[in-house]
C-alpha cells in the first residue's frame, strides 16, 4: 500500500503479470479455504503447519495465520524433547524469512515475541544481533527498536549498556531520531541527579549539552539534535502562586483569582473561600484545569469583610472595608510570564545562548538556530531581549512560513506579555491596556486583564477562536476591537456587565445575527461600527436599539 | 561546518490535470472497488477487508455519494464477521480483534444501523482485553499498543458505553506513552509518530483529558512535519505520505492549532497526489492508489475546510453530520 511506483510496462508484460496474478489468487483462495477448515476441524498437524507457513510466505501480514500457528505451536511445544531447540529455530527462520520482505508487520514482530516467551531455552545473544541487522537495514524502524526494548528487558541488559549503544548509533549517525528518542528515556535512569528527585546530574547534563552541539556543528540542520537539544533545556516547573486578584461588589460579592498557572483542584486539594476565616466555599473537583477561577458570594456590605483564597500551602486575603464596591490585588507578576520553563543554571543558558549566537554567525538563516536562540533569550530575560526576541521571531516568519502560525502566535504571547508584565508591575486600573497594532494573532493571558477599564485590541488579526478569552475581562468598560477582521462579534461579549463602550470599526460583520446574540447588554451605551458590510442593512440602528435597551450612540 | 544532509522530499509533479479536486473519479474508483474481488491486491488484503469498507464507504459519504455503495451487501458482510466472543474480524474465517471491532461498528454508525449489534457482547469483547496497567491488547494474544486504547474508546463512545470503563486508569497509561517532545508512542519507551500520536490524542480528547496533553510542545512538533513539497510526514527525516494530511493534520485540529500547517502548501500535496487515470490517492504523486489513501486525503482536505467535501469529524474519521445524528461531541482545545 506504501510506496508502490506506478511503472509502465508493455502489453505482453501486463498480460504476464495478469495471468500469473490469477494463478496466485485461485492458490490462495484454495490453500486458505483448506486451512480454516481444517482448524475448523481441529486439525492441529503439520500439514496445517506446512500451509499456513506457505500462504505467510506469501504474505505475511495475514495474523490470523500466525495465530492458527500459536494454536498448533502451543499444544506442540511440551511434547517435544531434544527436539524443541530445532523446531523453535526453525519458526524464528520463518519469522525472519517474512522480516526480510516485511519488516514492518506488526503482526511478524508479535509473533517471534509470543516464539520467545513460550520457548523453553531462548537465546537473547541471537535476538540482540537479529535487532542489530534490522536496525542497520533501518535505523529507524520503531518495531525493530521496541522488540530490541523487549529483548533487553528479558537478557537483563544494564541500562549503562543501553545508554552506550544509543551513543554509538549517534556517533555512527548524527541524524538517528530513534536513538536521541532511546537517550532521552535512559540518561535519566544513566545519571539520576543525587540531589533531586527526577532529575539528571549536572556533570552528565554538560556532556549532554557537549554531543548535541557536535551534533549542530556537523550538520546545523539536522533536526533530531535541536529536538533533543530543547528538552535538556526544558524540563523546568512553575511553583504555584497566585497572581493576581479582584473582588467586585454589584449585587452579589463575586471574587476572582487568577494563579499563575492552570489548577485542578481535588478533595485532596480543594480550593476553598473563607469570610471573616469562616470556610463559604470549596471547590473540590472540576473538569478542566483554569488559571482563573470565580465565585459569588452573599454578603452585606454594611461592615467590613475579609475574604481568603486557599490552595495547598498558598493564599492571598483580602479586606473589604464597608460599602466599596471593588478592591484588586497583584501578587507573582514575574511568574505569570515565565514560558520557558528550564531547569538549566544561569551559566548554562549563558553558553548555550553564546553557542547559538556562534553558530548564527555561520548559519543566519537556520530556523532551528534561530528558535533555540528567541528561546534562550526568553529564559534568560524576556524583558530586557524584547526587541531581539521580536526581531527573532520575524526572522522565523521569512526564512520558515510554512510555521508562520506558530510563530505568530508565539510572538503574541511575548508581545502581550511585554506590555501587561510592565502594566501589572505599576497597576492602575485606569491606565488603559494599549494592545493594537501588535500583530497579534492570538490573545494570551487574559486572565490577569480581569481588572483593566479600558483595553484597545486595534488593528490585529486575532482569531475568533482566540477571542474566547474576552469573557475574561470583568472589569472592562471601553472595549476597542476595530480593524481585526472580525466576520461576527465574540458572543463572550456578552458575559461583560460592565462594559459601557464598545468599538467594532473596519471589520467584516456582515448581519445582524451578531448583534443578536448580544441581545439585552444593559451596560452597553455607545457602539460604533463604521465600516462594516452590515452598515448597508437599511433598518440596522432600529434593530441595534431593540437589542440594547440602555443604548445612546451608534457610531456607523 | 562540514556537510548537511539533504532533506528527504518529494517533488511535486507539474500535472495540469490533478490541480483541481477529481470528485467524480474518486467516486467512481471507490465504487468499482470493492467489485473487482478477483484482484490480487484485493485479496491479499483481506487481513484488513473491514477497514477497508470503512475507509471506501467514509469517503464516499464525505463525497455525498454513500447511496452509490451496496448497504446490504455491506451489512452483510459486517454480520458475517461477528465472532462469539463480541467482537469482529476483518473478514470471515479471520480471527476478531479491536481494530476491526471499531470498523464494524464505525460502519453501522454510518448507516445508523447500530440495532443489529448485542452491545453487550461487543463492549464485553472490548473490556476483558483491558490490562491491569490500564493498555488494552488487540486480542487475547497479547499485543499492547496505544492505537488499541484508542479502538477500545472510540468504540465504547460510539456506543454510549464509556462507563464500563475507568478512564483514570486507561489515561494513566496513555500519558505513560508520553515522550520528551511531546508526542506518543507505541508503547511507554516507543518513539513519537504521527499515527500514535493521533490514537492518544484522540482518546484524550473522548476520554474528556486533553488537557494533559503538551499542546504548544506537540503542536510545535507536528508542525515540524510539513515539508518543503506541502506534504506531511509521521516522524523527522521520513517522506510525505498523504495519509499523514490525516494522522498529523487530525491532531492539531483537536489540540486547536491546524493554524501551524500551511494549508495551501498542503492541499497542493494532497492534489498532486491524486491519479487521473483510476481516480484515488497514493501516498505520494505517482505511486499505485488505494481506499485508504483517498479517505485521508480528501479527509484532509475537509479538515482544512475544503467546501467540496463534507466535513469530518477529527476524532472519529466520520462525517461530522454523522457524530451530530448520534449525538456524541468532544470537548477540543482551542
Amino acid at each position: 500500500m506504501h510506496g508502490r511506483l506506478k511503472v509502465r510496462t508493455s502489453e505482453e508484460q501486463a498480460e504476464a503479470k495478469r495471468r500469473d496474478k490469477e494463478k496466485k489468487v485461485k492458490w490462495y483462495r484454495q490453500t486458505t479455504t483448506k486451512i480454516f477448515n481444517k482448524r475448523a476441524l481441529g486439525e492441529k498437524d503439520d500439514e496445517l503447519l506446512k500451509l499456513t507457513g506457505e500462504v505467510l510466505l506469501e504474505n505475511s501480514d495475514l495474523s490470523t495465520m500466525w495465530i492458527i500457528r500459536r494454536e498448533i505451536i502451543e499444544i506442540r511445544l511440551p511434547t517435544l524433547s531434544d527436539d524443541v531447540t530445532e523446531f523453535c529455530q526453525n519458526e524464528l527462520a520463518l519469522l525472519e524469512r517474512c522480516l526480510r520482505s516485511n519488516p514492518k508487520a506488526y503482526c511478524i514482530w508479535v509473533h517471534r515475541q509470543w516464539i520467545m516467551d513460550h520457548t523453553p531455552n531462548p537465546n537473547w545473544d541471537q535476538e540482540k544481533r537479529l535487532c542489530d541487522l534490522f536496525l542497520s537495514y533501518d535505523e529507524r524502524n520503531f518495531h525493530c527498536w521496541d522488540y530490541r526494548r523487549y529483548v533487553v528487558k528479558k537478557a537483563q541488559i544494564s541500562v549503562d549498556e543501553e545508554f552506550a549503544f544509543s551513543t554509538e548509533k549517534i556517533a555512527t549517525n548524527f541524524s538517528n531520531y530513534s536513538a536521541w528518542h532511546y537517550r532521552s528515556k535512559l540518561l535519566p535512569l544513566v545519571h539520576p541527579s543525587t540531589n533531586e528527585e527526577g532529575n539528571i546530574d549536572s556533570d552528565a547534563m554538560q556532556r549532554e549539552y557537549e554531543l548535541v552541539q557536535n551534533a549542530f556543528y556537523t550538520d546545523p540542520s539536522d533536526q533530531s539534535a535541536w529536538f533533543y537539544h530543547k528538552w535538556l533545556l526544558g524540563r523546568g516547573k512553575k511553583s504555584l502562586a497566585i497572581g493576581c486578584g479582584l473582588i467586585q461588589r454589584e449585587h452579589t460579592t463575586c471574587v476572582h483569582v487568577a494563579f499563575n498557572q492552570p489548577v485542578l483542584p481535588t478533595a485532596k486539594h480543594p480550593i476553598v473561600v473563607l469570610v471573616n476565616n469562616t470556610p463559604v466555599i470549596q471547590v473540590t473537583k472540576s473538569d478542566w484545569p483554569k488559571s482563573l477561577w470565580s465565585c459569588d458570594l452573599l454578603i452585606s456590605d454594611r461592615e467590613n469583610v475579609s475574604i481568603k483564597v486557599k490552595l495547598e500551602e498558598i493564599s492571598f486575603e483580602l479586606t473589604l472595608k464597608e460599602g466599596e464596591k471593588e478592591v484588586w490585588f497583584i501578587n507573582d507578576v514575574e511568574s505569570i510570564f515565565q514560558v520557558m520553563l528550564t531547569s538549566a543554571s544561569p551559566e548554562i543558558l549563558t553558553s548555550e545562548l553564546i553557542m547559538c549566537r556562534e553558530l548564527l554567525q555561520l548559519e543566519p538563516d537556520n530556523k532551528w538556530c534561530l528558535l533555540s536562540t528567541l528561546q534562550l533569550l526568553e529564559a534568560i530575560d524576556p524583558m530586557l531581549h524584547h526587541v531581539e526576541i521580536l526581531n527573532l521571531f520575524d526572522k522565523l516568519v521569512s526564512t520558515d512560513p510554512y510555521r508562520k502560525g506558530y510563530y505568530l502566535d508565539l510572538r503574541s504571547r511575548h508581545a502581550i506579555g511585554f506590555i501587561l508584565r510592565e502594566h501589572l508591575m505599576n497597576f492602575d486600573p485606569t491606565r488603559p491596556l494599549d494592545l493594537s497594532d501588535k500583530g497579534l494573532t492570538h490573545l494570551d493571558y487574559t486572565e490577569y486583564m480581569i481588572m483593566h477599564k479600558h483595553i484597545n485590541l486595534r488593528s490585529n488579526q486575532i482569531r475568533s477562536e482566540s477571542l474566547q478569552g474576552l469573557v475574561n475581562f470583568k472589569s472592562v468598560q471601553t472595549l476597542i476591537l476595530d480593524n481585526n477582521s472580525l466576520k461576527e462579534i465574540p458572543p463572550s461579549l456578552n458575559e461583560l456587565t460592565v462594559l459601557s463602550s464598545l468599538s467594532l470599526d473596519n471589520n467584516d460583520i456582515r448581519n445582524m445575527e451578531s448583534f443578536s446574540l448580544l441581545k439585552g447588554m444593559r451596560s452597553l451605551k455607545k457602539i460604533s461600527i463604521r465600516g462594516n458590510p452590515v452598515c448597508e442593512i437599511h433598518n440596522f440602528v432600529d434593530l441595534m436599539k431593540t437589542y440594547f435597551i440602555n443604548i445612546e450612540n451608534v457610531e456607523f | 561546518i562540514i556537510m548537511g544532509t539533504p532533506v528527504k522530499d518529494v517533488q511535486l509533479p507539474d500535472n495540469p490535470a490533478i490541480k483541481s479536486l477529481l470528485l467524480d473519479k474518486h467516486a467512481s474508483y471507490v465504487e468499482a472497488f470493492e467489485k473487482n474481488k478477483d484482484d490480487y491486491d484485493y485479496c491479499m488484503t483481506e487481513f484488513l477487508r473491514i477497514s477497508g469498507i470503512y475507509w471506501g464507504l467514509t469517503a464516499m459519504d464525505l463525497m455525498g455519494q454513500l447511496h452509490r455503495m451496496n448497504k446490504d451487501e455491506v451489512l452483510e458482510f459486517v454480520q458475517s464477521c461477528r465472532h462469539p466472543s463480541g467482537g469482529f474480524s476483518p473478514a470471515p474465517n479471520h480471527d476478531p480483534h479491536l481494530l476491526y471491532t471499531l470498523s464494524a461498528v464505525q460502519i453501522l454508525v454510518l448507516y445508523d444501523k447500530l440495532e443489529i449489534l448485542d452491545v453487550d457482547s461487543v463492549v464485553k469483547f472490548v473490556t476483558e482485553l483491558q490490562r491491569p496497567d490500564g493498555s488494552f491488547t488487540g486480542d487475547k494474544w497479547g499485543e499492547v499498543d496505544t492505537r488499541f486504547s484508542f479502538c477500545a474508546v472510540a468504540t465504547l463512545a460510539l456506543l454510549n458505553r464509556l462507563d464500563a470503563v475507568n478512564i483514570d486508569i486507561i489515561v494513566k497509561f496513555i500519558l505513560s506513552c508520553m515522550n520528551f517532545d511531546g508526542g506518543f508512542g507505541v508503547t511507554p519507551g516507543s518513539e513519537s509518530h504521527a499515527g500514535q500520536i493521533y490514537c492518544c490524542v484522540g482518546a484524550l480528547a473522548i476520554t474528556g483529558r486533553l488537557y494533559e496533553v503538551k499542546a504548544d510542545q506537540l503542536g510545535w512538533w507536528l508542525s515540524e512535519r510539513q515539508l518543503p513539497s506541502g506534504g506531511l510526514n509521521g516522524r523527522p527525516e521520513k517522506l510525505p505520505d498523504v495519509c499523514y494530511s490525516w494522522w498529523v493534520l487530525a491532531s492539531l485540529s483537536i489540540i486547536g492549532r491546524i493554524h501551524w500547517i500551511d494549508k495551501t502548501k498542503l492541499t497542493e500535496f494532497i492534489l498532486a497526489c491524486q491519479d487521473e487515470e483510476t481516480g484515488g490517492f497514493s501516498d505520494r504523486p505517482g505511486d499505485w492508489v488505494d481506499p485508504f489513501h483517498t479517505l485521508f486525503g480528501l479527509a484532509g482536505l475537509s479538515l482544512m475546510g475544503n467546501k467540496e467535501v463534507k466535513p469530518v469529524n477529527p476524532v472519529f474519521c466520520l462525517p461530522q453530520d454523522v457524530m451530530d445524528r448520534i449525538g456524541l461531541q468532544c470537548k477540543l482545545l482551542k
